[in-house]
């Protein structure tokens, strides 16, 4: 284990390394089907543009990204983050990719969230962190529901996939509502 | 309820969303040794749970529900 931030039981998050920059971060963010419902996904991504973006990071406290590691082989397998951090509000935007598709299936995803919820509300105590999803991306539907994120509204045809026009659902869980759920777990 | 009782409940809940034989559902089954047992499948399981059983898991108790044994385990400390 290097530099663990934040440790569960298959994974743990760590700050991204020159080792990531390396691997096959940048390869991630190029891919068809993993970019699907990200804004990042109309541009080819490469290594040099992914070390601008790791460069970018070290003295950035608006955005907080995250490298999720396998526990059992030190494996990079994703990145989790919280983005537009705003320290007057105390909110964020979260984010996952898991671009290792070899584990996209298991339940690596569903931890990396229920980690990076508990770094949102205990060590950088915000108040609110909102997720947005494409509405035919079931699977962060699905992830957002399971976490208790509550719908606030819809952005009609926000987004264009594969040539048709996709609503974006606004979410957002508070964090008076993740105490509820968790504190007795602390 | 005995544990027997919601061990046949929760296979026969995982056979159901897995789309498999509740006699193909061992203990140690996970998403490593059923195909189907995706990420979403496993969200609808832990969800359906929830419902099934009239409780609600914590997150570390959610990042717990790796296999059937710890699925069981964790939901009787509930009950």
């Amino acid at each position: 284990m290097y530099n663990p931030y934040m440790v569960g039981k298959q994974i743990y998050l760590r700050h991204p390394s020159e080792e990531d920059v390396e691997g096959k971060w940048h390869e991630w963010f190029s891919d068809e089907e993993t970019t699907k419902f990200l804004e990042l996904r109309f541009w080819p991504n490469s290594k040099e543009s992914q070390r601008d973006f790791y460069n970018s990071l070290h003295n950035d406290r608006t955005k907080l990204v995250l490298s999720i590691v396998l526990l059992s082989n030190d494996q990079h397998i994703g990145v989790i983050s919280l983005s537009n951090i705003n320290w007057v509000h105390r909110s964020a935007d979260i984010g996952i990719v898991i671009g290792e598709k070899k584990y996209t299936k298991g339940i690596y995803t569903t931890e990396a969230f229920a980690l990076i919820l508990k770094v949102a509300f205990l060590r950088l105590n915000l108040l609110n962190v909102r997720g947005g999803y494409c509405k035919t991306n079931q699977s962060i539907e699905a992830m957002l529901k399971l976490f208790k994120f509550k719908i606030v509204g819809i952005y009609e045809n926000m987004m264009s996939i594969d040539g048709r026009k996709e609503d974006v659902v606004a979410t957002y869980l508070d964090r008076e509502s993740w105490l509820k759920r968790n504190i007795h777990t602390e | 309820m005995k544990k027997s009782d919601i061990q046949v409940r929760i296979k026969n809940i995982i056979s159901a969303l897995m789309e498999i034989p509740v006699d193909q559902i061992k203990d140690d089954s996970s998403p490593d040794t059923i195909e189907v047992w995706d990420s979403l499948r496993h969200i609808n399981l832990v969800m359906t749970l929830e419902e099934e059983f009239g409780v609600q898991f914590s997150d570390n108790e959610i990042a717990e529900l790796i296999n059937v044994k710890l699925i069981i385990a964790v939901l009787m400390e509930k009950l």
